[in-house]
């Protein structure tokens, strides 16, 4: 059977190519910004924190103990824990005072972990690792809500 | 019109695509040369500095803004960075014990003042970087590949 490519056909051809092309053009136009595709593995070692926790709850912790996240362990690990007490600001007599809060404490860790790192974006067990973004602090035996302190180290 | 055709020749669904493959080609045109056969509204570029007062945070929540750092997006760099940062006193309101109300500087927060120069959009009448809009009184996050903190825009200077 021989078929001949009519006029309109070619009309719908072109017009099929300049939509895909838009289309391409439109969702990957880059605003002058670096965005970036893929990811790649980093070494992380980073501070977290969590307040006003009970007293007993945080004994729990160990140094050693592997970060746990969406129902598996992470690779991650608690490197260093600070105790201490938490603390509120109050005002007596005239003056601003910070006082320590007997029956709650307040974990510092350090935890070193190999994280994803796409471009300026880092996580580790699908929590973003930037200083003040919400963390959880946990491990099979313990869960903290805290934020992220401060990023110590990135290790390509 | 004859088994869906127009004057027995030309069939009607044909037509429809020749019609939205000239929609397509005209604004085509009008994206890539720049004139507003049809306007999309895209915006133009701006460039913007901008004071951001953070939040009351602990001084270590500080640690990594520094000055140079790129600012970010999800998983992007924006065209911006920082340009200075000043660790200042944060200022708390509380009734004491004896009722009086007791304002001066918080013994456990400081805040920190970012300023931030960054070729943003203006899409009348709507300033931006990324995704947030910079108007001064806005909240706003500061993000940088390191950095997450959330502030008040405290100034806004458009420069161009």
């Amino acid at each position: 059977m021989k078929k001949k490519i009519n006029f309109i056909d070619v009309i719908i051809i072109i017009g099929v190519v300049v939509v895909i092309a838009g289309a391409f053009w439109y969702f990957t136009k880059a605003n002058g910004d670096t965005a970036v595709g893929s990811s790649n593995k980093v070494e992380i070692t980073f501070v977290a924190e969590a307040d006003n926790l009970q007293n007993d709850a945080v004994q729990q912790l160990k140094v050693g103990d592997i970060l746990v996240s969406n129902g598996v362990f992470q690779d991650g690990k608690i490197q260093d824990i600070q105790i201490s007490k938490s603390t509120e600001v109050v005002a007596i007599d005239g003056e601003l005072i910070e006082i320590e809060i007997e029956e709650l404490s307040k974990i510092t860790v350090t935890i070193q972990g190999k994280a994803n790192k796409y471009g300026p974006y880092v996580d580790l067990g699908g929590q973003e690792i930037k200083a003040g973004s919400n963390y959880y602090i946990k491990t099979d035996t313990f869960e903290a809500f805290g934020y992220v302190v401060q990023i110590l180290e990135v290790k390509e | 019109m004859k088994d869906g055709k127009l004057l027995g020749k030309v069939h009607i669904l044909d037509i429809i695509i020749i019609f939205a493959a000239i929609a397509v080609i005209i604004t085509a045109i009008g994206r890539f040369s720049g004139t507003e056969i049809i306007d999309f509204n895209t915006g133009s570029s701006a460039q913007l500095k901008y004071e951001v007062t953070t939040m009351a945070y602990e001084t270590a929540y500080f640690s990594n803004l520094r000055v140079g750092d790129v600012i970010a997006e999800d998983k992007r760099e924006l065209k911006g960075t920082i340009v200075a940062v000043e660790i200042v006193d944060a200022v708390t309101t509380i009734v004491d014990n004896n009722g009086d109300v007791i304002t001066n500087v918080d013994p456990k927060f400081k805040r920190a003042i970012v300023l931030i120069e960054a070729t943003g959009e203006y899409k009348n009448p709507i300033y931006s970087v990324g995704r947030q809009e910079i108007r001064e009184g806005l909240p706003h996050f500061i993000v940088t590949e390191t950095c997450n903190l959330s502030g008040i825009i405290s100034k806004i200077e458009i420069l161009e």
